[in-house]
């Protein structure tokens, strides 16, 4: 049985998994934005928390992925059996490249500018909002860009903790020495990864002020 | 806020002095315990140009930089139009002073109406009072707003750059202005024109300027008074005529830089003549026509046709008064 003839035969569940997929990346992008971002614009104004938040978020991109998943299995509330864990997991290994581009950005705004804008009479928030976030947007999305195709291929390993996702046909591939089934769910995960990447480069792209 | 930031509103608790800026045993220190500047006293009258001359890591970036209180003193008292410094609202005070920096600092993101527009903007001005506002204050500066108002910075030339600054600066029609080296990082040619025309506006707009430069030419040129710093410590307040005339070593050293090496005589002149009149006639300028008067004209602009000498300029040492 060739993978097309395979994959067409299962398309209703190959779509369902994709849509799992999905939600696993979109729900845990969404938290580690909700997060990332305040804290890397707290890590411009303190630099005693910048080593050592920098410094974590390292820690936890050098854990393997699936020690990880496993390491949060017996824990109540976050952890368990199925998607919680995934979004947990996933959202850690984002947290890292939003943080990190979120302060590059903005600390790597024009000093000049930031004179200028404090000696006519900026207020700190208008400073933040009108001129340090926009002119870090570019880099702040690039991070948003590289968590995002990260986590699509990491949530893959998201189906041996029982989360679902398009990983189910690659564990199940993988126990069947069935390459079609494997591709099944590998082809479409790295469509998504292309499809994301290309999506948020365009958003990127309209987003980031030409400088 | 429908109003423009008054220049130099009546305020009761204002002291009767005519200072817009007066400096008292001010000092500045840094956390690590190096002292930047060290009991300064200067009092500049309104509507007058000072200029603050020094070598670099003299203490005139830093004396500026305290007047709008992007750095608060750790001695001493500024008063701004009278008023005790500690009695500002920083952020309000900063809108009443217009700043101008060597590197310009424009919003790379904006527009050149959008930067121009920043303080009208900050302010909650209406939106066709600011339009207005911007053009008047691009035709100021010599830029056409037809042709430069959608521009971004990168889209101009350095001097234009600059321009769009000084207009930036002024649309809040603050009634101070600090100016950081503004002319530094341009061609000769550039900032001869920029140093005319910078000329002319003073003496039309009647503001208190504070202008920041290690250049004694160009100190000589724009200044109604040269206040000398060395090592953060002032050394006098002059008037240019003075300034050449002076015995203090510090002063002298910076007079013999002028002096143009012996075999190159002809370059002379200008400088070791320098007219620096500042109410010369102002210049016919660059504009086809006479600038609008943007001031409601305060009675403390005393009217730049006032012929000569500076006011109250005090021999050397100077302090304000203290």
């Amino acid at each position: 049985m060739t993978v097309w003839h395979f994959m067409l035969e299962h398309r209703a569940e190959i779509l369902a998994r994709t849509l799992e997929h999905l939600w696993l990346v979109t729900a845990a992008m969404g938290i580690a934005l909700l997060i990332g971002l305040p804290v890397g614009v707290a890590l411009v104004r303190r630099s005693s928390l910048r080593r050592w938040v920098l410094g974590a978020a390292n820690v936890v991109q050098t854990i393997p992925s699936l020690a990880l998943f496993g390491f949060l299995i017996p824990v109540p509330f976050l952890g368990g059996i199925g998607a919680n864990t995934a979004i947990v997991v996933l959202m850690l290994y984002a947290l890292l490249p939003i943080l990190r581009n979120t302060y590059t950005g903005i600390a790597g705004v024009d000093p000049s500018v930031l004179e200028a804008a404090r000696a006519m009479g900026m207020t700190p928030r208008q400073i933040l909002w009108q001129i340090e976030l926009p002119l870090a947007m570019g880099v702040i999305l690039a991070g948003v860009r590289v968590a995002t195709v990260l986590c699509i291929g990491v949530a893959t390993i998201a189906a041996a903790v029982g989360a679902g996702g398009l990983g189910v046909f690659i564990f199940r591939g993988v126990a069947m020495v069935n390459n079609s089934v494997i591709l099944a769910g590998a082809i479409p995960a790295a469509l998504l990864a292309i499809a994301a990447d290309l999506l948020l480069g365009a958003v990127e792209r309209k987003l980031t002020p030409a400088q | 806020m429908q109003q423009p930031l008054a220049t130099g509103k009546p305020d009761p608790t204002k002291s009767a002095n005519a200072f817009a800026i007066e400096m008292r045993d001010v000092g500045y220190r840094l956390p690590d315990g190096r002292l930047l500047l060290h009991e300064l006293n200067l009092a500049i009258p309104r509507g007058q140009t000072l200029v603050l001359l020094g070598r670099s890591g003299s203490g005139k970036t830093t004396s500026l930089k305290l007047i709008n209180l992007l750095l608060t003193p750790t001695a001493g008292q500024i008063f701004i139009d009278g008023r005790n410094q500690s009695t500002w609202d920083p952020i309000r005070l900063r809108r009443t002073i217009g700043y101008v920096i060597q590197d310009v600092g424009l919003f790379p993101h904006w527009t050149v109406e959008r930067n121009v527009a920043l303080v009208p903007r900050l302010e909650g001005w209406p939106e066709q009072r600011i339009r207005d506002r911007v053009r008047e204050m691009l035709l100021l500066v010599g830029l056409d707003a037809g042709e430069f108002a959608a521009r971004h910075a990168r889209e101009l030339s350095g001097g234009q750059r600059q321009r769009v600054g000084v207009a930036r600066a002024l649309a809040g029609d603050p009634p101070i202005l600090l100016m950081d080296e503004p002319f530094g990082a341009l061609d000769p040619i550039t900032r001869a024109e920029l140093q005319r025309e910078f000329r002319s506006l003073a003496a039309r707009l009647g503001k208190t300027i504070t202008f920041v430069t290690h250049d004694l030419r160009e100190a000589l040129l724009l200044g109604e008074r040269i206040a000398l710093l060395a090592a953060g410590r002032l050394v006098g307040v002059y008037s240019p005529q003075q300034f050449l005339r002076a015995q203090e070593p510090e002063v002298r050293a910076f007079v013999d830089s002028l002096e143009p090496t012996p075999d190159a005589p002809p370059q002379r002149p200008p400088e070791s003549a320098p007219p620096p009149n500042p109410a010369s006639p102002p210049d016919a300028g660059p504009h086809p026509k006479p600038a609008p008067q943007p001031e409601p004209a305060t009675p403390e602009n005393v009217p730049q046709s006032d012929p000569q000498p500076p006011p109250p300029t005090g021999p050397p040492r100077t302090g304000g008064a203290s």
